[in-house]
């Protein structure tokens, strides 16, 4: 598991590409899907994952519907296409972000310096 | 894939969230998450109580801070678990932990301006800039132009507005439960009345430059059990 405050940074632009790619989603089939994906290291936790949920519907990034499962109430979560155009804008700003700390925290540029 | 019964919803839906969240919607939502990782665990080949034991634990033991600011957004003076109704002690001890967590709610967890601004006095001793010696500084001053929104830092009850000359000018005390307050000062304008319900989020005053100041800015401090505690370790980045 990595650093609460890395998985912090980062569970917005998880979350927005995530339902990007895979369309509607909801809580638990999020966390499941990450978990799967990262093969077990990136675990999000209820307690990260709806507070950002319902951060992102307020902000209109994302849309929900909610579905019956019997008697359950299942909230499934829709980027709008104004997270569709966030989630590019902040997966290019952290691929920028990683190249920048590859070179940052290179040796060899340490010491070149 | 296992799909738990009426009952078995049933009896989650009493263990956990008896007498607790108000908002339906958040309520089921939760609900649903629990129940599904339940369900997991059944597939595993565990029975029901022990399931439920597993998941609520595991409930306990992660981020408590982080459940219990977003269970607190939704409800007030409510525990999440109060009436927990469960023989096994070992669910009740972990239910404890979860319950302790979720009594503290209502922490301020926001920035009081949604606007960017420059930080020109942090919490602490400095030097103070119209008096020109050490002085504790009893919350952070936050450069914006007058009548930049101000917005309360959680939910809470308005407690006091006043103006006051010599120091804070106008500002006002939000209470947000019995451990934190949380006030904003050198205001132009308070747009809440005492006595009033905010919401976290809400705007309820405009920035200005009264009291003791030496240009615009909001200075805000964050109150817990009567002291004056670092405002920018409540600054959630949420």
């Amino acid at each position: 598991m990595y650093s609460k405050e890395l998985v912090k940074g980062t569970l917005k632009t998880i979350i927005l590409n995530l339902l990007e790619e895979q369309g509607k989603m909801y809580g638990y089939e999020i966390t499941q899907k990450v978990r799967a994906i990262s093969d077990g290291k990136l675990v999000l936790t209820e307690g990260a994952l709806y507070p950002s949920l319902h951060a992102l519907e307020a902000d209109g990034l994302l849309t929900t519907e909610t579905v019956n499962i019997g008697k359950r109430i299942r909230k499934y979560y829709t980027v709008t296409a104004k997270g569709g155009s966030l989630a590019q804008e902040k997966m290019n700003e952290f691929a920028d972000f990683v190249n920048m700390m590859k070179l940052v925290l290179s040796p060899k540029f340490s010491t070149q310096i | 894939m296992t799909q738990l019964t009426d009952n078995q919803l049933e009896l989650v839906e009493k263990t956990i969230l008896e007498n607790g969240v108000k908002g339906d919607l958040l309520k089921a939502e939760l609900l649903d998450h629990i129940c599904c990782a339940i369900e997991v665990e059944l597939e595993d080949g565990k029975d029901f109580y022990k399931s439920l034991e597993s998941v609520l634990k595991g409930f306990g033991d992660r981020e408590l801070c982080q459940m219990e600011d977003f269970i607190g957004k939704y409800k007030r003076k409510k525990s999440i678990l109060r009436k927990l109704r469960l023989s096994t002690t070992s669910i009740a001890a972990c239910l404890m932990l979860l319950v302790l967590g979720v009594d503290a709610q209502e922490r301020p967890q926001i920035k009081p301006l949604e606007t960017s601004y420059r930080l020109s006095s942090p919490f602490g001793t400095r030097m103070h800039p119209i008096l020109k010696e050490e002085k504790f500084h009893s919350g952070v001053d936050m450069v914006v132009p007058i009548g930049t929104p101000v917005q309360s830092t959680a939910d809470g009850i308005v407690v006091e507005i006043e103006v006051n000359d010599k120091g804070h000018g106008l500002y006002i005390i939000v209470k947000h439960d019995n451990n934190f307050e949380t006030m904003y000062a050198n205001l132009k304008e308070a747009k809440v009345k005492v006595g009033q319900d905010v919401e976290e989020g809400q705007l309820i005053a405009l920035s200005g430059n009264s009291g003791k100041s030496t240009g615009p800015h909001l200075h805000y401090e964050v109150i817990k059990n009567g002291e004056r505690v670092n405002p920018e370790e409540y600054f959630s980045e949420y």
